[in-house]
């Protein structure tokens, strides 16, 4: 007899185990399928092992200009490449044991193994020794993700060429590294590497870095790299990649005026992109449609082609983001519960870059107002005129709001700088409120506060900045 | 070397304009021809195509805001960079006197009406809701905006859409959070009238949406509305004539029965919709031509006779009213008339009628048929010297010789400046158009 549960999530990253706790707060008998370690790539190969590599290289710059902070190090510091990436994957290890013991208290059944639908309510389970199992399913919640996309001219050998995955878990630190695509995982690592002391070049075939952010701050933070070092090529296409030998790659680029850059180097990033994990899942036994990219077409709450199966994150497409996946868990699992919630506003999606001058932004891009032919205004402050950011040594960057014309409302939050990532959350509640300039500019910020750029640049919208 | 970009003069009476948006942006390049701005003047919305080359350094009168014609609005410079700051400063203290030269930058405070009472703070919009709410007759099923203690909870952005609209907010069901009003309620707003006539799709079927009549409808906010620039120019235009003219009226009933048959007859045949107005276009037409002075215009120390027939035809629009000109009709068959009224009419609506359209019409035409109106007068729209007011059709008992029988009649009322028309001209003029109208055969020729 096989084992039958109310819901079953397949996949237990931030979309897939937060479903799988709330429909166990919601009552239901609630079982979980994951083949790799619990946490999906998020805990274990994404979000938190990386902002713990950042965390090593913001350390070491730290140390490197203590003496501008009137600090002598004893010694001139130095980088323990090996011991970084260790850290790493202990963060993650040590999350992954948490969601381990949240899937304990929640009494949820957590079935370790690789799941295929074979029904709209059966899913077959291999274990790692090939012992299958077929479990039953009133309700199934796909969460499988997505992976890095690969292309025939980079072919992966997870040493020379590699994906990010594999990156987080190479313990030599590679003198000169090329990383392909400037998206996020692209500008974290070549940020990381370049701190470290590596040499890094940064190659993007489109004409900006972070392809998605707002122009004017991707600039900013392009003039930011070089400073920093970083090599960045934008409007560059990488013609060829060959392996001459372990550790020794050459790239051919035809940069933005069809000039050739030939570069040498010990390893190469492919960050290009993602691609929905959702072959060989089973989605035909069970009915369940895909778009022509293989993203599982879905609806406002979430539900797939298929009845009572839904899907969430990554598989699901538009932005591949862990805090996505969470919020469309609840969506999902509301509905299955029966008290339907709202549907994502996915122009209400934050995205963060976690380099320095770290990059936060939610709602529309200026380009986006204007290909929308809506009327809207800027305000603008630089952290170089807020007190707080002279005073803790990071002048870099500014706070963009973007609001329309004629009521004022918050359209769009654009912040580069040190803590950009954390001053972002009350633009995204002011976003999902509704609220206007006004609302932003007279809400009291304390004092000294990096936030207070915020309120400046809402007053700013209307020329009203004090401290501008 | 920069240049200097003025509010332009878009029609012979426009004395100033409001920047409606801003069609190009600081920086961009300019060419001959490039469209600047949108400008809304006392008669409709002008695009303003640059007549100066170069990049738009700075735009001095943002949108929304207005400036008499020839005040500065913008500079261009032949550079990119090109330092403009002390051309900036000249230029703004030169165009400042040349304005007040003119006398153009005076505000119109001078000759505005007394400053009137501001509107007193507790406005009856508060009391509103408690006159409104005891009404259980439209109390709907979902729930009201949840107020707590005089607060409404509503998004600040769906409160200034709903004041911007004239939306009642403390009367909106609010889908957000605990019912609270959000943009999506304002943009989904249909007035309970409206509501009411569509079927109702909700599960609870006691509810019954009715209409909110006499002292359940809400009760609109005292509000001080801005005057658009075509209201003010209308109001100006009225008074002048009304002060200035002294004018006189001629009414008279015209049997429309063989007209409807011919009308009938034409778009049964021709599939055209030619409507009453279109041959009331016609028939004056005929009747100025067989009355030329009538068609005149009035400048003081001469009466202009005009040769050319061109009919100014009322037409009610958002925010006014304003008088495309169908040309020559006398020359024209009725299928061309009523096309050529259709697109002025739909161009009129839509704000887009070129200059040419609406001015320098000879005679103006005030059709309120549709409405159901049994008698008017019209305010004749100088330098014309007459109006004709075009009344609804009704049914008419009348006696012929013992019979009692029914007809279909319609009122017509020439409005006539005294100076120009004399009355027995007046008079001559509505029976030979009613001659016209009546037999309508005429038309043909």
């Amino acid at each position: 007899m096989s084992a039958s549960y109310d819901f079953v999530v397949i996949g237990s990253g931030p979309g897939g185990y937060v479903a799988a706790i709330k429909a166990a707060q919601g009552g239901k008998k609630a079982a979980i399928i994951e083949k790799a370690d619990l946490g999906g790539v998020c805990l274990n190969w994404g979000c938190i092992p990386t902002k713990a590599l950042l965390k090593s290289a913001e350390v070491f710059q730290h140390l490197q200009h203590a003496e501008d902070y009137g600090i002598k190090p004893g010694s001139k510091p130095s980088v323990d490449y090996g011991k970084v990436i260790e850290r790493s994957r202990q963060v993650a290890k040590q999350n992954s044991q948490g969601v381990q013991f949240l899937m304990k208290k929640h009494k949820i059944e957590v079935i370790s193994g690789t799941a295929k639908l074979v029904s709209r309510t059966g899913i077959e389970v291999t274990a790692a020794d090939g012992a299958k199992q077929t479990i039953k399913a009133n309700n199934i919640l796909i969460a499988t993700g997505a992976s890095a996309r690969q292309f025939p001219q980079y072919p992966i050998d997870g040493k020379n060429l590699v994906t990010y995955r594999h990156l987080l878990d190479l313990r030599d630190q590679p003198a000169k590294m090329l990383v392909i695509g400037a998206g996020a995982i692209g500008v974290e690592f070549a940020y990381f590497l370049n701190s470290l002391g590596s040499e890094v070049h940064l190659v993007e075939m489109l004409p900006q870095i972070l392809p998605v952010e707002d122009e004017e701050i991707a600039k900013q933070l392009a003039a930011s790299f070089k400073k920093q070092g970083i090599h960045c090529y934008t409007s560059t296409q990488v013609q060829e990649v060959k392996v001459i030998q372990d550790g020794k790659v050459s790239a051919k680029l035809l940069d933005a005026d069809k000039k050739e850059i030939n570069l040498e180097v010990n390893r190469v990033l492919v960050a290009v992109g993602m691609v929905p994990n959702t072959k060989d899942i089973g989605l035909d036994a069970a009915g369940v449609k895909t778009d022509e990219r293989g993203f599982i077409t879905v609806d406002g709450h979430q539900r797939t082609s298929s009845p009572g199966i839904y899907a969430i994150g990554d598989c699901s497409g538009k932005q591949l983001l862990a805090h996505k996946a969470s919020a469309e868990a609840e969506v999902a699992v509301s509905d299955m519960l029966g008290h339907a919630m709202d549907a994502i506003d996915y122009g209400q999606v934050p995205g963060c870059t976690y380099c320095q001058p770290q990059v936060a932004s939610v709602g529309l891009t200026e380009k986006a107002c204007k290909e929308k032919k809506l009327a809207y205004k800027v305000g603008r402050f630089p952290f170089s005129a807020s007190g707080k950011a002279r005073a803790i040594g990071h002048t870099e960057g500014m706070v963009k709001l973007i609001i329309g014309e004629k009521y004022g409302e918050l359209l769009g939050a654009h912040i580069l700088g040190a803590e950009a990532t954390e001053m972002l959350a009350e633009l995204g509640l002011a976003l999902k409120l509704e609220a206007t300039w006004e609302e932003i500019a007279q809400t009291i910020h304390a004092h000294p506060t990096l936030s207070e750029a915020v309120m400046e640049a809402a007053w700013d919208t209307h020329g009203l900045s004090p401290h501008l | 070397m920069p240049t200097t970009i003025l509010m332009p003069s878009l029609s012979p009476t426009m004395e100033e304009g409001v920047i409606a948006k801003w069609l190009a942006k600081e920086g961009d390049l300019i060419k001959q021809g490039t469209l600047l701005c949108s400008v809304e003047t006392d008669k409709t919305t002008v695009d303003y195509e640059s007549l100066d080359e170069g990049y738009l350094r700075q735009i001095l009168l943002p949108a929304g805001s207005a400036a008499k014609v020839n005040q500065l609005i913008a500079v261009l410079s032949e550079e990119k960079n090109e330092d403009i700051a002390e051309f900036l400063t000249k230029a703004k203290e030169k165009n400042a006197k040349q304005m007040e030269g003119k006398g153009g930058a005076k505000p119109a405070a001078a000759s505005a009406p007394a400053t009137p009472p501001p509107i007193p703070s507790a406005a009856p919009a508060a009391s509103a809701p408690a006159i409104a709410n005891p009404a259980p007759a439209y109390a709907a099923a979902a729930t009201a905006a949840p107020t707590n203690g005089g607060r409404v909870f509503a998004s600040p952005l769906a409160k200034k859409m709903a004041t911007d609209k004239g939306i009642a907010i403390e009367n909106l069901a609010g889908s957000g959070p605990s019912g609270r009003v959000i943009r999506r309620d304002i943009e989904n707003y249909v007035p309970a009238a409206a509501k009411a006539a569509a079927p109702s799709a909700g599960k609870e079927p006691q509810v019954v949406q009715r209409p909110l009549f006499g002292s359940l409808a809400p009760i609109a906010p005292t509000a001080d509305i801005p005057q658009s620039m075509m209201r003010k120019t209308i109001g100006k235009r009225l008074l002048e004539s009304t002060q200035n003219i002294p004018v006189f009226y001629v009414t008279m009933k015209v049997e429309v029965d063989a007209l409807n048959t011919l009308r009938n007859q034409l778009n049964r045949a021709s599939g055209y919709k030619i409507s009453v107005n279109d041959i009331v276009i016609k028939a004056t037409a005929f009747a100025l031509r067989q009355f030329p002075q009538v068609n005149s215009g009035y400048y003081g120390d001469f009466v202009r006779q005009n040769a050319n027939i061109d009919i100014s035809v009322a037409v009610s629009v958002d925010g006014g009213l304003i008088t495309p000109i169908v040309k020559s009709p006398d020359l024209k068959g009725l299928g061309l008339i009523s096309q050529e009224v259709k697109s002025l009419v739909g161009k009129a609506k839509a704000g887009k009628l070129a200059p040419e359209e609406y001015q320098g019409g000879t005679f103006t035409i005030s059709n309120m048929g549709m409405y159901g109106v049994d008698e008017f007068t019209s305010i004749i729209n100088p330098p014309q010297s007459a109006i004709l007011a075009v009344a609804g059709i009704q049914d008419e008992l009348y006696k012929e010789g013992d019979a009692i029988l029914s007809r279909q009649v319609m009122k017509i009322t020439l409005s006539a400046d005294h100076r120009v028309i004399d009355g027995a001209m007046a008079a001559h003029f509505v029976s030979g158009l009613k001659s016209l109208l009546e037999n309508p055969v005429w038309l043909m020729l």
